[in-house]
């Protein structure tokens, strides 16, 4: 690793004005979609997809991850100001945010976050830096069986983390799958479920897929719920500049808390599927334990706001090793990236750490920038920004619609993407309805092509042996072991409840 | 024993997974390799959710009646009604492509879904049409599908 590579993209960035343009637009709009309750970041990334077609690889991921990036600094507003998450990771930072703002101190309440975010967001894009030179070699050992193994152990997981039922969960990961086999198989060259349809060649298109999952379930849920997006009927909290900027100084008075969350954060980022909702309860859980004077906590006690904010931003440098490297995402909103991406014409996986390093240390740099950058924008438009909650959806619906339905469109230029968007859209819907998770789905059909192509060739190499090769060995332990965690957390969940009722 | 949409949509998953099983039988056995590894856990763990769900839904339901039912709002649009928009937003598209049909949607959306003035839904139209015509038109070069019906026209 040498100067050149790691601070040439930095560079590179701060010398453009159109990707400190990119960037700088990136960030509004990653807060708007955090700061109104039920939209969130995945919506965000698909919703812009349409917005990126043509543009080059690297302005383009810069893009999408700054917006991403910043999705959880805009969240915290209303989770403080009104008690209501804007993101489901946001949902910890209530527990102290609003008794805060309930007491008057809603602006250093507001401060503590963005401050928290800002330095988490920075901590985890350097985490994510810091792991390269121990990364690389690893990602080298993997041979095509663990990468087979490791997209099973990435549906596994995020099918358990993303549902309340495995069995749906599992099931919706295995139809994303089945789907990604649509096109021409790559070892015969035979038609696989494409029905002579010329469009399906190529597979299904992973963008009008996730669009159609997750853009047109929610709007539909949206219009049939009717109303305000979010659920707010009460009048927000007031503050002023003063006190943002003495939540901003909490965070420099708390270091140590404020680093150990934010690696924390990062760390648990980098594992494929645990999410941020892990991230910012564990790293929550953490302070209580940790800090001196534990019942403040849940009273409106400042470190409880540091911590989940450090680890819903630190998360995201994290859920990017395994992402760029592995292929495999760190979280349903990295799956939805790692479809953009590929529509950009960035591959991830393994051949990232031997020829993509320049844009490695660009989405670095963009994350650590975006994170720095979004509090000055945040200073700028939190007042705005707070009035959020109260858009009516209707308003939202019909212009969300035309988007979803462009981006389908134009990510193959093919208007049979537009049946196809509205099919899996009423199938996602009820899926939605009815409790079967979707980021599975997303995991599933990215993972597909990794998964199959990786199969064959160990097949090639080792025939069905292949599986019994140490490393392998391990992540079949892990698949085991994350099935067996559930069967007993559900069992230990069902013995607590008879518990209680026979009390 | 009810069938309603919860379990309609197990069915509907257990259908998808039977069905690529079955086309698979027409696949090279390379090719047909992984859909059976995947379609036969899927369809298995979808048969299981199918009859789970049929015995939920035999189940007497016990009403809660010392909740009152929330008000839904006004704006609140049947599902029923959902999909109907949904069905005018692909014929629109489809026929008259992005340029018209969007903005043409849009406006039908807010004057007739939102019931709002004659106004609100011009102003609507006429911004999306300023969005796909200026930005992704003009400002990005992209070519914007024209739709079936112009294609066909002209």
């Amino acid at each position: 690793m040498n100067i050149q590579e790691v601070f040439g993209p930095l560079i590179e960035i701060l010398s453009s004005s159109y990707l400190m343009g990119l960037i700088l637009l990136a960030i509004p709009i990653g807060m708007f979609f955090g700061a109104i309750p039920g939209l969130g970041g995945k919506l965000g990334i698909v919703l812009m997809i349409p917005f990126v077609f043509g543009m080059e690889a690297i302005p383009g991921a810069v893009f999408l991850l700054a917006m991403h990036a910043v999705v959880h600094t805009g969240g915290s507003i209303p989770s403080i100001l009104f008690g209501v998450p804007g993101t489901g990771p946001d949902a910890a930072t209530i527990v102290d945010g609003y008794p805060m703002a309930q007491k008057g101190e809603a602006g250093r309440a507001l401060g503590a976050s963005l401050g928290a975010s800002g330095v988490g967001g920075i901590i985890g894009a350097l985490f994510l830096a810091a792991m390269l030179p121990v990364l690389k070699p690893v990602v080298l050992a993997f041979s095509p069986a663990e990468f087979f193994l490791l997209a099973l152990f990435g549906i596994t997981f995020i099918a358990m983390l993303s549902g309340k039922s495995l069995t749906k969960g599992i099931s919706v990961g295995l139809l994303g799958l089945m789907v990604s086999f649509i096109g021409l198989d790559p070892q015969t060259g035979s038609q696989r479920f494409t029905f002579d349809q010329l469009f399906l060649w190529d597979g299904v298109s992973i963008v009008a897929a996730v669009l159609g999952v997750f853009a047109i379930p929610e709007m539909m849920a949206l219009g049939v719920k009717g109303g305000s997006i979010s659920e707010v009927s009460g009048k927000m909290s007031r503050y002023d500049m003063k006190q943002v900027l003495q939540g901003i100084g909490d965070v420099f008075r708390n270091p140590w808390l404020t680093v150990r969350t934010s690696v924390m954060g990062a760390a648990i980022g980098a594992i494929p599927g645990l999410g941020g909702d892990a991230a910012s309860w564990l790293c929550y859980g953490h302070a209580v334990q940790t800090c001196k004077n534990p019942e403040n906590f849940g009273k409106g006690d400042v470190r409880g706001v540091i911590a989940p904010e450090t680890a819903n931003n630190a998360k995201e440098g994290g859920a990017l090793l395994p992402t760029l490297f592995f292929g495999v995402p760190g979280s349903s909103g990295m799956a939805i990236l790692i479809g953009a991406f590929v529509m950009l014409g960035i591959q991830p996986g393994p051949q990232m750490a031997l020829t993509g390093m320049h844009l490695v240390w660009t989405l670095i740099w963009a994350l650590a920038l975006a994170n720095f950058l979004s509090v000055f924008v945040f200073l700028a438009m939190a007042p705005a920004f707070s009035l959020l909650v109260y858009v009516k959806g209707n308003l939202l619906i019909p212009f969300v619609l035309v988007l979803a339905f462009l981006g389908a469109y134009l990510s193959e230029a093919a208007w049979e993407n537009i049946p196809l968007l509205v099919g899996i859209g009423v199938i996602g819907y009820f899926l939605k309805k009815h409790g079967w998770p979707r980021p599975p789905f997303v995991i599933g059909l990215v993972l597909g092509p990794i998964a199959e192509g990786s199969l064959n060739k160990a097949l090639a190499i080792w025939g069905p042996t292949f599986f019994m090769r140490p490393l392998s060995l391990v992540l079949i332990a892990l698949i085991i072991l994350t099935i067996a965690t559930y069967i007993w957390r559900e069992r230990k969940g069902t013995t607590s409840k008879e518990n209680n009722n026979e009390n | 024993m009810k069938i309603d949409t919860k379990v309609l949509t197990s069915l509907v998953m257990f259908g998808l997974f039977s069905s690529a099983l079955l086309l698979s039988l027409w696949l090279p056995s390379q090719a047909a390799f992984l859909p059976y590894i995947i379609g036969i856990p899927g369809a298995i763990l979808c048969g299981f959710q199918v009859i789970a769900d049929l015995r939920n839904s035999a189940k007497p339901k016990v009403i809660d009646v010392s909740v009152d039912e929330v008000p839904k709002d006004k704006s609140a649009k049947t599902e029923a009604e959902m999909f109907f928009w949904l069905a005018v937003y692909t014929v629109l598209l489809l026929s008259v492509g992005f340029v018209i049909g969007g903005p043409i949607a849009v406006s039908l959306y807010v004057y007739f879904g939102c019931r709002d003035g004659l106004k609100n839904a011009l102003f609507s139209g006429g911004g999306t049409l300023l969005v796909l015509f200026g930005i992704f038109d003009r400002l990005l070069g992209l070519t914007l599908f024209e739709g079936l019906l112009i294609e066909y026209l002209f």
